[in-house]
């Protein structure tokens, strides 16, 4: 009885281990077009504005009450690329956990509390050890979140606007602080973020880069 | 106290790190692009091969999405398998993985997806950082394609280039009535009033229109100078090169006049 069993367990041991061998095998291969090439690839790089060297991470540092608009300190530098007919790298905040409306920027560790970020791109680093000041909002682009409602259905390939995140692509340059700039890789990304009547907290979130090939 | 408080600081982002880390992932994948075409209930299969350029390992996370992200596309789970779905990539390391395409047998047009190789994001940061590099993979649906646009606007205006000089910017509404992406080929012509053509312009050959969707194109002429007269511009676009459907063109033209004093006016519409 036990011999049955165990011979039993084999088969099915047996028969599972074949399956999982030929999930890649039983199909025949189609020929596709493959547009691009050579392998390019996404790297993030964080500077700091004051000495422009490499550094850990994006910060605002300990923040006054009384403050509105911020500059980081601290800048991107994006380098991409494809061989691609068309592509582009596109910049959003991914904070699921915020329950309001708009989601994009950063969130307070207790998620009551929202702060916009902002940002300008350029495709050459912007005044050393200065960066870029923010001081108001216009000419800067507010950082989306892919939770917000608005995200879907505008996303690229929709042939809507989505200024709001996409920050180069093979045509050039994002819309901030101006559009229609040419401009290609590398890539400065430069924040700013309003603290206007936020309450006094840790504020956090995750920022998404991410190279999209059409 | 009102003092304290005045100058109470809040911690926002301190950018406190527990990674020593400034580069962030590295990755890269070929190809970029796919397009192939199944039958329905058919099967294809093929791999993509995954780069890390970065001096330290990453984990890498595949997440094949919907794309463009709309509600009602087919489940991605029910055509597409992917593997491995997560593994560990050294520094300058190189893996392939394996991706399943299997057409439901109901499907038509094509499936479509971006698929997705992230990085997971490194703990312990104020300000995380993930990266995504998102390749695509078209699936025509074979027997069941219709390729079908037009373009629904086409427009002049007069615009002056970085270097002061006046040039004419062209911009063409390309609609997708079909249900499978084009790439539209195009060029627009640009004739005197007794229709002697001048010059033609190319349109920037790439961007796919997705099914019942739009997208802009543009073209720019810059003659030595833009003479007063009445002119006609005439947009034709190939737009079914990728199903060696080389006759597939659509077209739409716009008369306008240069004034005298410079000014775009064009025939048949209303100044806005």
């Amino acid at each position: 009885m036990r011999r049955r069993f165990l011979f039993l367990i084999f088969i099915v041991l047996f028969i599972l281990a074949t399956k999982v061998a030929d999930a890649f095998a039983d199909v025949a291969t189609t020929a596709g077009v493959d547009v691009g090439a050579e392998v390019k690839s996404v790297l993030v790089t964080v500077r700091n504005v004051i000495g422009d060297q490499p550094t850990s991470a994006i910060g605002f540092g300990n923040i006054s009450s009384a403050a509105t608009f911020v500059s980081s300190p601290q800048y991107l530098e994006v380098t991409c690329g494809s061989t691609a007919l068309a592509w582009g790298v596109q910049i959003y905040t991914n904070n699921a956990g915020y329950g309001g409306e708009q989601k994009g920027g950063l969130i307070s560790a207790d998620n009551s509390s929202r702060v916009p970020l902002l940002w300008r791109v350029f495709d050459s680093m912007q005044n050393p050890g200065i960066g870029v000041p923010c001081i108001n909002s216009p000419g800067w682009g507010f950082v989306k979140d892919k939770n917000d409602a608005d995200m879907n259905g505008s996303w690229p390939g929709d042939g809507v606007q989505i200024e709001y995140r996409s920050i180069v692509t093979n045509n050039g340059l994002g819309a901030f602080p101006s559009p229609g700039r040419s401009g290609s890789s590398p890539v400065y990304v430069y924040f700013g973020a309003d603290f206007s009547g936020v309450p006094s907290q840790s504020y956090l979130t995750q920022i998404v880069i991410e190279v999209y090939n059409l | 106290m009102k003092k304290a408080f005045t100058f109470a600081l809040f911690m926002v982002l301190t950018g406190i790190v527990l990674s020593s880390s400034s580069l962030f992932a590295g990755i890269g994948v070929d190809p970029t692009v796919t397009e192939i075409s199944v039958s329905p209930g058919g099967k294809a299969k093929g791999t993509f091969t995954v780069v890390n350029d970065g001096d330290e390992s990453v984990q890498v996370v595949v997440q094949p999405e919907n794309w463009p992200r709309k509600r009602g596309a087919i489940d991605i789970s029910s055509w597409l398998k992917i593997k491995p779905e997560e593994f560990k990539l050294g520094a300058k390391g190189v893996r392939k993985v394996k991706y399943k395409v299997k057409v439901p047998k109901e499907a038509q047009g094509e499936l479509m997806s971006m698929v997705f190789f992230a990085t997971t994001a490194p703990a312990g940061r104020a300000v995380n950082i993930r990266t995504r590099f998102g390749v695509a993979l078209y699936v025509t649906v074979k027997g069941t394609e219709v390729l079908e646009g037009e373009i629904s606007d086409f427009r002049v205006k007069k615009v002056k280039s970085k270097e002061e000089k006046e040039k004419l910017y062209f911009t063409a509404l390309v609609e997708n009535r079909g249900n499978v992406h084009f790439r539209p080929r195009g060029k627009v012509v640009i004739e005197d009033e007794q229709g002697k053509k001048l010059d033609e312009v190319e349109v920037q050959y790439g961007w796919p229109v997705f099914p019942k969707n739009r997208r802009l194109y543009r073209a720019n002429w810059e003659p030595e100078e833009i003479v007063p007269g009445n002119y006609r511009a005439i947009a034709i676009f190939n737009y079914g090169d990728i199903y060696s459907e080389l006759d597939k063109q659509f077209e739409k033209d716009i008369s306008f006049e240069v004034t005298d004093r410079g000014e775009i006016v064009t025939i048949g519409v209303e100044k806005n």
